[in-house]
């Protein structure tokens, strides 16, 4: 028989695939035949049913083992890897850093279509070599104006509800809010989920925060 | 062209590579494959056949579920092994019985794999379809050709490489992958009308 694997038989082929004898071209193609090959899959189990009687081993004979099997993880979620899982991370990371900015956007003063747009650089894939982007954001931009009164009437008609007059934004807001947006722009920043810190409300109505949190 | 063999345990994780893209009848391949190891392992816990062949179940489950976080640092099987006998200990446990003590390490479990037996309280005819299926394989093998009967069982019970048994026998690689395709032809022949039944 000659020893060109492309010349074989899919049957000769499995039978050199499941000693782990076949190239790993062929054993590529081959195992995505077997997906759709019911005949090549019964061969497959049958023997290695016969692999089993020889070495004495139990024998699970019935089909049913493996349809059980099957009918119980038809329902499972798919489980994906680390790499796909990291991608995820990073897109959940960018999605909280876009919403705490916007937050930031809210409690400034002024309509947002007079305010200077905010040139923000666009992010970059997780794998990127690429240099890091520079941020447009400027401090003045995060530091809201606390003088309003933030709870008359004229707010609550621009933003809809009334603040909360125990709400009185400290200059730890400031530090926060600028740790994010020097994150945010970082493109190679790993999920900063984790470091957020969770910004609470203290007895005394100052807003502080109590330290990273992971998710 | 002696393009490099795949070998078992990269086939194994070819496979896991399948079932993480959503490939889910790739996991079927790897469940037939290692069903009976360990239905076997587990026998070493519990000696009923319905309930080793539950628990072994489960343990198929709880490893797909956890698929994403095997990292390929080990063999698939000691992996798959170690899943098996937590979930027979667990299994115990639950019952309000003891585990034994005596762990046998991944490594060493293939010696102690044979010669298990379990009672089939539910289905006595499966008792009786594996003894047929033992008879008929053990049958057709002795009936073999001997080129063809050697080159099988040295691959099948004593575990060599195709490149070994070429050594042993003096042959070329492609010859000992035709006698060893042809020696499972012969025993599929006998061996499918039985299973159809």
């Amino acid at each position: 028989m000659n020893d060109d694997d492309a010349s074989m038989q899919p049957a000769v082929q499995l039978s050199a695939l499941i000693d782990g004898e076949l190239s790993r071209a062929d054993s590529r193609f081959l195992l995505r035949r077997l997906e759709a090959d019911a005949a090549l899959r019964g061969q497959w189990r049958r023997w290695h049913l016969v692999r089993a009687s020889l070495r004495g081993q139990a024998l699970a004979i019935d089909r049913g083992f493996a349809d059980r099997v099957n009918a119980a993880i038809a329902v499972a979620a798919t489980p994906r890897t680390a790499n796909v899982d990291g991608v995820l991370r990073w897109a959940g990371g960018l999605a909280v850093a876009a919403s705490v900015a916007f937050a930031a956007l809210l409690v400034m003063p002024g309509s947002p279509s007079n305010a200077p747009p905010l040139a923000v650089s666009p992010p970059t894939p997780p794998n990127s070599t690429g240099q890091v982007a520079i941020s447009t954001l400027r401090e003045s931009d995060l530091r809201p104006d606390l003088t309003p009164a933030l709870h008359n009437v004229s707010e609550i008609e621009r933003f809809g509800q009334p603040l909360s007059p125990s709400l009185r934004l400290d200059p730890r807001i400031d530090e926060y809010l600028l740790r994010h947006s020097a994150a945010a722009a970082h493109p190679l920043q790993a999920s900063f989920a984790p470091l957020i810190p969770v910004a609470v409300e203290q007895p005394d109505g100052v807003v502080g925060k109590s330290g990273p949190s992971t998710p | 062209m002696n393009e490099a063999r795949i070998g078992e345990n990269a086939l194994d994780l070819a496979l896991i590579e399948r079932v993480q893209r959503g490939e889910k009848r790739a996991f079927d391949l790897l469940v037939t494959r290692y069903q009976h190891r360990i239905i076997a392992v587990v026998s070493r816990y519990v000696q009923d056949w319905s309930d080793a062949q539950d628990i072994a179940q489960d343990a198929f489950i709880r490893a797909y579920r956890a698929l994403a976080n095997f990292r390929g640092d080990s063999q698939f099987y000691t992996w798959l092994y170690k899943i098996a006998v937590n979930t027979a200990k667990n299994w115990l446990v639950a019952q309000g019985r003891r585990p034994p003590t005596d762990d046998i390490d991944a490594t060493d479990a293939v010696q102690y794999e044979g010669g298990s037996r379990l009672r089939d309280t539910d289905t006595p005819e499966h008792e009786l379809l594996r003894q047929e299926i033992e008879r008929t394989v053990s049958t057709t093998v002795k009936a073999l050709p001997e080129e063809l009967r050697m080159a099988f069982t040295l691959r099948e019970v004593d575990g060599l490489s195709y490149e070994e048994i070429s050594e042993t026998m003096s042959c070329p690689i492609g010859t000992v992958r035709s006698r060893i395709f042809r020696a499972r032809d012969a025993i599929d022949q006998k061996l499918r009308p039985l299973l159809d039944n």
